[in-house]
């Protein structure tokens, strides 16, 4: 598949004073996360890639087209900015068609994109009101039509749920997710939120300190941990006395049998050992008097993970200039498979 | 409904109105400029302010109007008649023929267009002073920027496409008024068409440019320094009033050397026009002015380091945060 995203020993900064990379890295058509604490290089990262800012080294290619070929690069680029960027007295629909003619569509066809578009987005009914009455909601998606109007290949989404409530956020997530799947689009989600990248993205890419730390495969993040269960009980007897490798946890337990090798992905022996396991649960449970009223694999916690990746590297201190006396270190990546 | 389509069930609106790729082509930036300039006033013009100004604006182009017209219509009356005006005063034929010819100067001469442009300029400044805002200031405020310049436009087209919309609203005012009053004039006169006809017509485009080129720029950097209206207010009456005031008390009255007058950066700007029209300012209205070369360096300079300015302050705008 040919690569929409490339880049090649690519160092970038401000005043001459690198912030980014070296950074190669490569996008096949298909949907990134971008992933990092503040100061990580996410912004500094889309702003070379929008063609604002000019790499110190190395080279790329977005869509085909060379970094630093400016406003041609930018043709084949949708941006859905984190700030609101809203031009206040205008109506809704005023505003997506301004974007088709500032991205080169006619007038006559900019104004048709527009209505459809924003019909797409069920922003049908609110396309005449001033997009100052217009809630979080509605602004995420006019923001999402105005990246779309003159149908790039490639989307860069800057925290697209952001600000949104948690029906807001599924729509937001479902929308990205057809577009990908039924219309080709696609993106580079760049978020503070590991659950928007997991519900959406098929590759992540962790930065921290202007490096790439960690590029994988969303599906195989999240991992089931061997031999731990999350364990909720109905009905404890008073002074009953539990093992010692039930830890009380929230409103459960957290059960943990010991190593015994390997994982338990797919295997027919790892899956024999997690029965062997659940009914082990189940005696113990029962030996106190007990009912089970959940028991579940212990999925690995990917914000541990990325904090303690994150720790490993250093990412923690290495954040820089102001916004490191705000962060509060590798835990600020908030979310996670729950969340 | 046909066959196929009754038997499939009647589809709803939205399964017609899905998602659908752009197969046309993308124009340059350039396009954008007027789509920029297009915009801008549109929002501008829905303010009623400024329709009001604008209104205003035209009161006086239709005092030349009509001036001119009353000029030609007395001269066509008999000599020895009075010419009633309302229905008690009755003026001279003569009285009134001097008076709109030597006074008012409503003969189509470049006189008259130096006093429209002249005055028709200082409803400009007010207009100016409170659309800054309207016009760019707003992009900074509301940090409209990542919107713009996430499209495949550059800073040039941005500041062209606002240069585009400010100069329209100042010709509007100005230099279309002006050729309107120069074809009525053509018109009401003897409807030959000479060398000196025709160098009026080019002195007026080049008027309506020197206010273009003198008010334009300052209005962008202006607006885009001080974002809000009061301030962008404040600056253009500290520039065009005080300063005014200050050259023509430390000149007129004060004794100081006709070239302080050069701080009155609206006077420069006329002083150019007015060049430009082939008109001696006379003695009466400006005792004493600065060197033309010195006015002619302040209005040449003063937009180029305003562009050098905006040039600077939208380059160190955060596109992204």
């Amino acid at each position: 598949m040919a690569a929409i995203l490339e880049l090649r020993e690519l160092t970038a900064g401000y005043q001459g004073k690198a912030v980014l990379g070296p950074l190669s890295l490569t996008m096949e058509s298909g949907t990134l996360g971008l992933l990092g604490p503040n100061g990580a290089g996410k912004s500094t990262l889309l702003k070379v890639l929008l063609g604002i800012l000019h790499p110190i080294s190395g080279s790329g290619m977005v869509a085909g087209f060379p970094l630093g070929s400016g406003h041609r690069l930018r043709r084949v680029i949708g941006y859905m900015s984190e700030a609101d960027a809203l031009i206040p007295g205008m109506t809704g629909i005023d505003y997506v068609s301004f974007a088709g003619e500032l991205a080169g569509l006619s007038r006559r066809d900019s104004s048709r994109r527009a209505h459809e578009l924003l019909h797409v987005l069920e922003l049908d009914e609110a396309r005449y009101r001033l997009l100052d009455e217009y809630s979080t909601g509605m602004k995420q998606r006019i923001k999402l039509a105005q990246a779309l109007i003159h149908d790039p290949p490639l989307l860069f989404l800057d925290e697209p749920t952001s600000g949104l409530d948690p029906s807001g956020r599924d729509a937001m997530l479902d929308l990205l997710q057809t577009l990908h799947k039924n219309h080709g689009k696609s993106f580079l989600l760049c978020t503070h939120l590991l659950g928007d990248v997991e519900r959406t993205c098929k590759d992540m890419i962790l930065l921290s300190g202007g490096q790439v730390l960690l590029r994988e495969r969303v599906a195989s993040l999240s991992r089931t941990i061997p031999s731990e269960f999350r364990v909720r009980l109905l009905q404890i007897p008073p002074d009953s006395v539990l093992p010692n490798h039930w830890k009380p946890e929230g409103d459960g337990f957290l059960v943990h049998l010991g190593p015994k090798g390997g994982t338990s992905e797919s295997s027919l022996a790892d899956q024999n050992r997690v029965t062997e396991d659940t009914r082990l649960i189940w005696r113990e449970a029962s030996q106190i008097g007990a009912i089970v009223a959940h028991i579940s694999p212990r999925h690995e916690d990917l914000r541990e993970r990325f904090a303690q990746i994150l720790a490993e590297a250093g990412g923690g201190k290495d954040l820089r200039g102001k916004k490191q006396s705000t962060s509060p270190g590798p835990t600020q990546i908030p979310g996670g498979p729950n969340e | 409904m046909s066959e196929f389509l009754r038997e499939q069930g009647t589809p709803s609106m939205g399964d017609f109105l899905e998602y659908r790729p752009y197969r046309g082509r993308l124009r340059g930036p350039m396009s954008a400029v007027f789509a920029i300039a297009r915009t801008s006033l549109a929002l501008l013009f829905r303010r009623k302010l400024f329709w009001g100004l604008y209104l205003l604006g035209l009161i006086i182009f239709f005092l030349y109007f009509f001036g001119q017209y009353l000029l030609v219509w007395a001269g066509s009356q008999d000599s020895g008649q009075a010419i009633r005006v309302g229905p008690f005063a009755r003026i001279p034929r003569k009285e009134m023929i001097d008076g709109l010819r030597n006074m008012l100067k409503m003969d189509g001469s470049p006189g008259m267009f130096h006093n429209f442009l002249q005055t028709q300029g200082s409803i400009v400044m007010v207009i100016f002073a409170l659309a800054g805002a309207q016009l760019v200031g707003n992009d900074f405020r509301f940090r409209s920027f990542p919107f713009y310049f996430s499209k495949p436009i550059g800073i040039l087209h941005y500041l062209l496409g606002k240069g585009l919309a400010a100069a329209v609203l100042l010709n509007m005012l100005t230099t279309i008024p002006a050729l309107i009053l120069f074809f009525q004039a053509w018109f009401l006169g003897d409807w030959s068409w000479s060398e000196g006809k025709f160098r009026l017509f080019v002195s007026i485009l080049g008027y309506g440019a020197i206010l273009t080129w003198g008010l334009v720029p300052l209005l962008l950097a202006s607006s885009a320094g001080l974002t809000r209206t009061i301030p962008i207010a404040m600056f253009w009456i500290f520039s065009f009033l005080f300063l005014h005031g200050v050259a023509e008390g430390l000149v007129d009255r004060l004794g100081y050397p006709a070239n302080w007058k050069a701080l009155d950066l609206w006077n420069d700007i006329c002083q150019v026009g007015s060049r430009i029209l082939g008109v001696v300012v006379e003695a009466k209205n400006a005792p004493k002015q600065p060197d033309f070369s010195l006015v002619l360096g302040i209005v040449l300079t003063i937009p180029i380091l305003s562009f050098i300015y905006l040039k600077i302050r939208l380059s160190r705008v955060e596109v992204l945060r």
